[in-house]
């Protein structure tokens, strides 16, 4: 089982999409974990049909229960969140759900045990099947909540026990990571086998890049660099080049700026599968030499 | 002295520190095992890491051998007595414990 994780730091640098055709180029011997749960969108592409989904539950939400509740205003005065409001005419008090942030002060307070809570519902996560007939395991937040080490932890294992049923145990877990470089990015990175860094040739696609390089270091991950977006600006491009060579990280391909890109986004097509041959040829070029890397 | 060994079901490893649902203890002095349930921290959204590495430090461990430790938890534990190994992945306890007894473990710090 080798798990290879896709990740840039920035956002729109290319993880999806670079991930997506490496999942069409190795095919049936892997599967796709999504971890941006943020913004999950691998689906969209793989057309996946839901096998299995559940709910995900993160934290707690409080609420007033009102045949205690003497509107006596004590959890008022705690909360930190502006949470908790009483009604001018009525004097009920109630707690917005959008503003709690489940932190159980107004319960410690609450002289009445007029203060109940329940587990937060935060999103599902689904296992599915792809239109290329491989699984992918993704997961979908609720509007407003926010994604956590805990959920991309809880679908990267559900990936790795759906890979030790269905594949043969020198396939691939291809991850697809979130952006950042916090708790989820932590979790869908520690202990992969392999990092490929997607660098975007831009001035904030570099700075972020080379904050996922000091967590890669302090995780001891292996690394591997594709540069996405190349040729925009000839100085910052001999720049990462040198930052690569200071830094020991291999670079198995680079990927020159091409509004075709959107074009073959736009007609739900992979990467891979462009009609441009140097689109194309490029592509299979870099994956092939990932494959080299991890396999030699 | 107490070893610590971060557990998925108290038998295998778990591939991950902070979010380990178990800890082994194991005491070199009475050879006795101890079972710590980290769910607690484990299932915590934020900061499973540095609340691992609290349990640790509060729990008088003397010897942890985890996966690689992330940057806050490497922060707290760097700074005490713990000596840290490296878990080969997918092992168990027991044959964790048994490279450590022939000091063939890799040191993190």
């Amino acid at each position: 089982m080798i798990q290879i994780a896709f990740a840039s730091g920035k956002g729109g640098a290319g993880k999806t999409s670079i991930s997506l055709s490496f999942h069409k180029y190795i095919g049936e011997k892997s599967i796709l974990i999504d971890t941006d749960v943020d913004a999950a969108d691998a689906f969209l592409l793989l057309e996946s049909q839901n096998l299995e989904s559940k709910p995900f539950v993160s934290g707690w939400k409080y609420r007033i229960l009102e045949k205690n509740c003497v509107s006596c205003g004590k959890c008022i005065s705690i909360c930190s969140f502006g949470a908790i409001k009483r009604d001018k005419n009525s004097q009920n008090i109630t707690i917005n759900p959008l503003f709690c942030e489940g932190c159980g002060a107004c319960e410690d307070v609450c002289p009445f045990d007029a203060i109940t809570k329940k587990e937060n519902y935060c999103g599902d996560y689904f296992i599915s099947s792809t239109k290329i007939n491989t699984t992918m395991v993704y997961a979908r937040l609720t509007p407003g909540e926010d994604n956590s080490g805990k959920l991309v932890h809880l679908v990267r294992k559900k990936g790795i026990e759906i890979f030790k049923k269905l594949i043969q145990p020198n396939g691939y877990i291809i991850i697809d990571s979130p952006p950042g470089i916090g708790c989820p990015l932590m979790a869908a990175i520690s202990g992969v086998n392999y990092l490929v860094l997607i660098i975007e040739a831009t001035e904030s696609g570099f700075h972020d890049a080379k904050r996922v390089v000091e967590v890669a270091k302090q995780l001891k991950l292996p690394t591997l660099s594709i540069i996405n977006k190349s040729g925009l600006s000839e100085s910052l491009d001999s720049e990462i080049l040198l930052f690569l060579k200071e830094f020991n990280i291999p670079l198995v391909g680079v990927i020159p700026f091409n509004g075709e890109f959107n074009n073959i986004l736009n007609k739900e097509m992979f990467w891979i599968d462009s009609e441009n041959s140097e689109i194309r040829n490029n592509l299979i070029s870099i994956f092939s030499n990932i494959v080299n890397y991890i396999e030699k | 002295m107490r070893i610590a060994i971060p557990s998925e079901d108290k038998i295998l490893t778990a591939s991950h520190f902070g979010r380990a649902p178990w800890f082994v203890f194991f005491e070199t002095e009475t050879k006795e095992y101890k079972y710590i349930d980290n769910s607690s921290h484990s299932d915590s959204s934020h900061g499973a890491g540095v609340n691992t590495a609290s349990l640790m430090l509060e729990s008088e461990v003397d010897t942890l051998i985890s996966p690689i430790l992330g940057p806050k938890a490497t922060d707290l534990i760097k700074n005490s007595s713990i000596k840290v190994y490296k878990a080969p992945e997918n092992s168990t306890v027991e044959e964790v414990l048994t490279l450590y007894f022939k000091n063939s473990l890799e040191i993190q710090f």
